[in-house]
C-alpha cells in the first residue's frame, strides 16, 4: 500500500484519469507489476508535489483501455508495458507495435516473472539469455 | 500542400551525444509532424534490479547515468530506507546532499556547453567544460572518482569529506562562481545565443502540465516545482526556492540552468556550513517488505522510483522512471512549426539523457 492510493477497474479508469485531468494533475508514469494470472498498473499523478495514485488489478489476458486520449504523453509508457509484460492496453495515440525498446531478435515481453533471465550476457543473436 | 519529406535525425548525430532518433516530417523547412524512436541502449535495468539482491542493486542504479549517478543512488537508497524505517544520521544526509548538488553543477555546465556546440559557439563549449573539469576535480577528491563515485548507500554514505576537502569544495566553487559570471552573461546577453533560442522550441504552461514536463524544461514554463521543496536528504533544514523562468523557450530553460548552477553552489555552502558531526551511516537488518514511490530531483528534474519488497533479498519489482522520459513526450509539441535548423538547440533544451531514459 502506497500513500494516496485508490484502486480503479478498467472500466472507471478513463473517467477517474480525466477527473484529475481536470483538477490539475500531472501525470508521472504508470507501473506495471506482474501478480501472477494478473497485471495491476499503478498510474502516478502528481499536483503541487503530492502524488495520486490509481491501482488498476485486471485479468492478464482482459484488455485495458488507453490513457492517452487524456494524457498525451503516457504514450511512452503504455507501449512500455506493452512490450515488457505483454499488457493488453488498447487504443494507444502513437503505438509502437511492441518495439519500444526491443527488437524482434531479443527476449520478448522480459519483465513476465515467466519469464527468467539466467544471465545477463549476451546471445549470438543479440538477446539475453 | 507542400510535398513532405521525412527526415531521419539520429541516432548518431553530432549534437546528440547519445542515440535517439526523431523522425520529422518536413514540409520544406518547416516541421509539421515528429516522433522519436528508442531502443539504441536499452539494458534491460529494471529486470536486473529483480535478479540482484536490494543491497547489491545500488550499484546497478548509479550506472544508469553517468551524469547523475549519485542522485540515481540516493533515490533507490531512501526509497529502502523508508520501507524499512531506517533514520539516516543527519551527517550523513548533509553529504548527499553537497554530493547531490555538485552533480547538479557539472551536468549544468555539461549542458551549457552542449547547447554552446549544438550552435557552433565553440569558444563557450570549450570554457564551460574546462570549468565543469574543475568540479568534476573535487568529486574525483571526495570519493575518489570522477563519474560513479558510489559513496550512497543503503543507510546513510560510505565515506567522509575531510575539513580539509571541504575547504578546498568550497574555495573551488568560488573560483567556479566566478567563471559562471563570464558564462552567464554570455548566456543572457549575447546576441548568438539569443537570436537562436529566443522563441525557440515554445512550451506554454498549460502544454507543460499536459505533457508532463519536469525539471527545468517545466521550471521554464512558469512553474514553481522542484522536488527539493518536499526536503527529502537535508533539503528541509536549507533555505531553497526554486528557480522559475516564465519565457517558455529555449531561452528560458537555460536561463533556469544558468541559474541552478548559483542555486547549487549556495546550497554546497549552506550545507558545509551547517553540516553537523556524527556517524556516517546506521547498520540496516533485514529485507525490505512493503512498497514505496520516492522521488527525488535530479539537474534534468523529477526522477521517480517505485520499489517493491516482498521481504526476500530480491526486490519484486524496481520500476525507475527518469526525467527525459518524461520531457521526450514535450518534443511532439515543441518541435511542429519550427525549422530543422531549429532541431538541435529545441532537443537539447531537454538536456535529454537517454541511457537514463532507457534503462
Amino acid at each position: 500500500m502506497i500513500d494516496n492510493e485508490r484502486a480503479v477497474t478498467p472500466q472507471e479508469l478513463v473517467d477517474e484519469v480525466k477527473k484529475l485531468c481536470d483538477g490539475g494533475y500531472r501525470f508521472c508514469t504508470a507501473t506495471c507489476l506482474d501478480q501472477g494470472d494478473d497485471f495491476e498498473i499503478i498510474y502516478h499523478l502528481d499536483k503541487d508535489l503530492t502524488m495520486q495514485n490509481l491501482r488498476m488489478v485486471f485479468p492478464k489476458e482482459a484488455e485495458v483501455p488507453s490513457i492517452t486520449g487524456v494524457y498525451l504523453a503516457a504514450f511512452l509508457i503504455e507501449n512500455e508495458m506493452k512490450e515488457m509484460f505483454g499488457a493488453n492496453i488498447a487504443g494507444i495515440a502513437v503505438d509502437y507495435g511492441g518495439r519500444l525498446l526491443v527488437t524482434e531478435e531479443t527476449l520478448q515481453t522480459p519483465m513476465l516473472k515467466s519469464v527468467q533471465v539466467t544471465s545477463l550476457a549476451v546471445s549470438p543473436n543479440g538477446g539475453a539469455q | 500542400m507542400s510535398r513532405q519529406t521525412v527526415v531521419p535525425f539520429g541516432p548518431q548525430h553530432p549534437v546528440l551525444p547519445e542515440p535517439i532518433q526523431l523522425k520529422l516530417t518536413l514540409e520544406d523547412e518547416r516541421i509539421v509532424g515528429a516522433l522519436p524512436a528508442f531502443g539504441y541502449c536499452h539494458r534491460g535495468v529494471e529486470k536486473a534490479g529483480e535478479i540482484n539482491e536490494y543491497a547489491q542493486n545500488v550499484f546497478l542504479v548509479e550506472r544508469i547515468c553517468g551524469i547523475c549517478s549519485f542522485i540515481h543512488a540516493l533515490c533507490y537508497c531512501q526509497g529502502i530506507e523508508q520501507i524499512m524505517g531506517v533514520e539516516v544520521p543527519s551527517r550523513a544526509k548533509y553529504l548527499r546532499v553537497i554530493w547531490s548538488e555538485l552533480h547538479r553543477i557539472h551536468s549544468h555546465l555539461l549542458w551549457i556547453g552542449l547547447l554552446a556546440d549544438a550552435f557552433g559557439f565553440e569558444s563557450l563549449f570549450m570554457q564551460t567544460w574546462r570549468y565543469r573539469e574543475k568540479v568534476m576535480d573535487v568529486l574525483e577528491k571526495t570519493c575518489g572518482s570522477r563519474v560513479i563515485i558510489s559513496t550512497c548507500t543503503i543507510g546513510g554514505v560510505r565515506r567522509d569529506i575531510s575539513e580539509e576537502n571541504l575547504s578546498e569544495i568550497l574555495s573551488t566553487l568560488k573560483e567556479v562562481q566566478g567563471h559562471l559570471d563570464q558564462i552567464a552573461h554570455v548566456i543572457e546577453k549575447d546576441y548568438t545565443v539569443r537570436k537562436r533560442c529566443i522563441g525557440v522550441g515554445m512550451l506554454p504552461r498549460e502544454q507543460a502540465l499536459a505533457f508532463g514536463a519536469v525539471g527545468p524544461t517545466m521550471r521554464g514554463s512558469g512553474i514553481a516545482q522542484d522536488l527539493r521543496m518536499t526536503g527529502y536528504a537535508a533539503y528541509g533544514d536549507l533555505n531553497f526556492e526554486p528557480v522559475v523562468e516564465t519565457g517558455c523557450d529555449s531561452y528560458a530553460r537555460a536561463l533556469v540552468r544558468v541559474r541552478e548552477c548559483y542555486q547549487s553552489i549556495d546550497l554546497v555552502r549552506q550545507a558545509i556550513d551547517r553540516m553537523p558531526a556524527g556517524d556516517l551511516a546506521v547498520k540496516v537488518r533485514g529485507n525490505p517488505n512493503g512498497e514505496v514511490v520516492f522521488r527525488v530531483e535530479q539537474p534534468r528534474g523529477e526522477l521517480i522510483y517505485y520499489i517493491k519488497g516482498n521481504g526476500t533479498k530480491n526486490l519484486e519489482r524496481l520500476r525507475v522512471r527518469t526525467p527525459t522520459y518524461a520531457n521526450a513526450a514535450t518534443l511532439l509539441t515543441m518541435l511542429p512549426g519550427m525549422t530543422l535548423a531549429d532541431v538541435p538547440v529545441i532537443a537539447l533544451s531537454i538536456d535529454p539523457c537517454f541511457s537514463c531514459t532507457e534503462r
